[in-house]
């Protein structure tokens, strides 16, 4: 069996979007400023086509290529995780309080995402495949997890992101949003209906792709100095003042809703 | 055949999606350390300052009515259009105030060395706390009546702000958050 004509025209797209996205990752020296993201960016690129000569060589539902397929995708999947780190990083790095903070946060939703992981693939106990399936599916949902919250509390801090590096995580949680959306709801829905269906992954990707292209469009502006910190004391003194003034605030909005 | 014309319009309403959140959520932000530098005359009730004389009369006539004890009057005359806009704009006041204190607060975080995660997560309950009534509020103010219980409710409202701003004023009379403001560099 081989691809269908549909899957092979989004596969040739996605292979000249991916092969765009590399000039301009090679051409704006990314590597300097996203190390893990070039990687990903290139090994995406790689895997891309070898899974290409794969299903030309050994067709697309031969052993090899499963295999091939399913380990490629664990390293894409561990890439991309490593890649949220990096923005978080870069975002965070020179904020050392709220690092610490943030840090705390984003492992917490992590270490819940992943237990609840580990609990549905313990529930598909004896069928190799699902676990394999949910195990992806569930990593994908902490990577769009993290980078949604990841994302928030940047919005609620006011840290100043480039427009690059929050472009690229907007494109990557969209994707994964999506794989995690189209894996546990719309596929087992629309796959037995429409044989197409299976395509809608790839044309996640291609948007992805898009938005990074989009990211990496402009010459990424110069490295801002690290912002000056405020001394020590400056925190919890405002903690106190503002904290009660906030909690009077609340309490007075109460006033008017009391019956 | 169907297929391409179907995948045309997923990608394309994906694009849309996708150049939509660009255009509109990466508008440039101020920069932090800009904000942390404001004048501390934050503490300021600026709901009550900016309709004081609105309040004042509102203060005026609810107390009275709450005092003839005219329990049923007052509760048809609780909501007149002129007292709803006058609860409207001390409604969105106090959101804003609460929202510039809270703003605040998160850029001297992002600033600060260390930060108390309690505190940070105290706070983010209250954010979500004081949205909650305000929506409730509002919701109560375009439907519903004040009863005799609101009234006077809202009058010790009044009176708690009047009693806020003075002490405030005082506060920022003596200065007494100057240090403060030295250290943030104003």
């Amino acid at each position: 069996m081989h691809l269908t004509a549909s899957a092979n025209a989004l596969w040739t797209l996605t292979f000249i979007f991916e092969v765009v996205l590399c000039a301009f990752v090679i051409h704006r020296r990314l590597w300097r400023r996203l190390p893990l993201f070039t990687t990903y960016v290139l090994f995406k690129f790689f895997v891309t086509a070898a899974l290409w000569l794969v299903y030309k060589r050994f067709s697309y539902d031969s052993d090899f290529a499963r295999y091939f397929y399913w380990s490629t995708q664990s390293l894409l999947l561990v890439t991309r995780a490593s890649v949220c780190v990096e923005l978080c990083l870069l975002a965070f790095k020179n904020r050392p309080g709220l690092w610490v903070h943030a840090q705390r946060v984003l492992n917490s939703i992590t270490a819940v995402v992943l237990v609840y992981v580990v609990i549905d693939a313990y529930r598909q106990a004896y069928f190799a495949t699902k676990i394999i399936l949910s195990s992806e599916s569930g990593l994908e949902l902490s990577v769009a997890i993290l980078l949604a919250s990841f994302l928030l509390i940047a919005s609620r801090y006011r840290i100043p992101i480039d427009r690059a590096p929050s472009l690229i995580a907007i494109g990557m949680c969209m994707h994964s949003s999506f794989k995690v959306l189209n894996t546990t709801l719309l596929k087992p829905w629309l796959d037995p209906h429409f044989s197409w269906w299976n395509n809608a992954q790839a044309i996640s990707f291609q948007v992805a792709l898009v938005i990074w292209l989009c990211a990496l469009r402009r010459p990424l502006p110069e490295a801002k100095p690290a912002p000056a910190l405020l001394p020590l004391g400056v925190y919890q003194s405002y903690a106190r003042v503002v904290g009660q003034r906030l909690k009077d605030l609340d309490r007075d909005i109460q006033e008017v809703t009391k019956s | 055949m169907t297929e391409l014309p179907v995948f045309l319009i997923i990608f394309l309403v994906l694009i849309v999606l996708a150049v939509w959140i660009t255009l509109n959520h990466l508008a440039p932000r101020r920069s932090t350390e800009k904000d942390a530098s404001l004048p501390i005359d934050l503490l300021l009730p600026t709901a009550y300052l900016e309709n004081s004389s609105e309040i004042e009369r509102l203060t005026v006539e609810l107390e009275q009515e709450r005092t003839q004890n005219t329990a049923s009057e007052g509760i048809r005359r609780g909501v007149t259009p002129a007292r709803r806009r006058t609860m409207k704009k001390l409604l969105i006041g106090l959101k804003e105030d609460f929202s510039r204190l809270d703003r605040l607060m998160c850029t001297i975080a992002a600033l600060a060395p260390e930060v108390e995660g309690r505190q940070e997560i105290q706070r983010l309950w209250l954010w979500f706390r004081f949205r909650l009534h305000y929506s409730l509020a509002r919701l109560s103010l375009m439907v519903g009546r004040f009863s005799q219980r609101e009234l006077t409710s809202i009058c010790k409202l009044f009176d708690r702000l009047t009693l806020r701003t003075q002490v405030a004023l005082e506060a920022l009379e003596h200065s007494s958050l100057r240090p403060l403001r030295s250290k943030l560099g104003t």
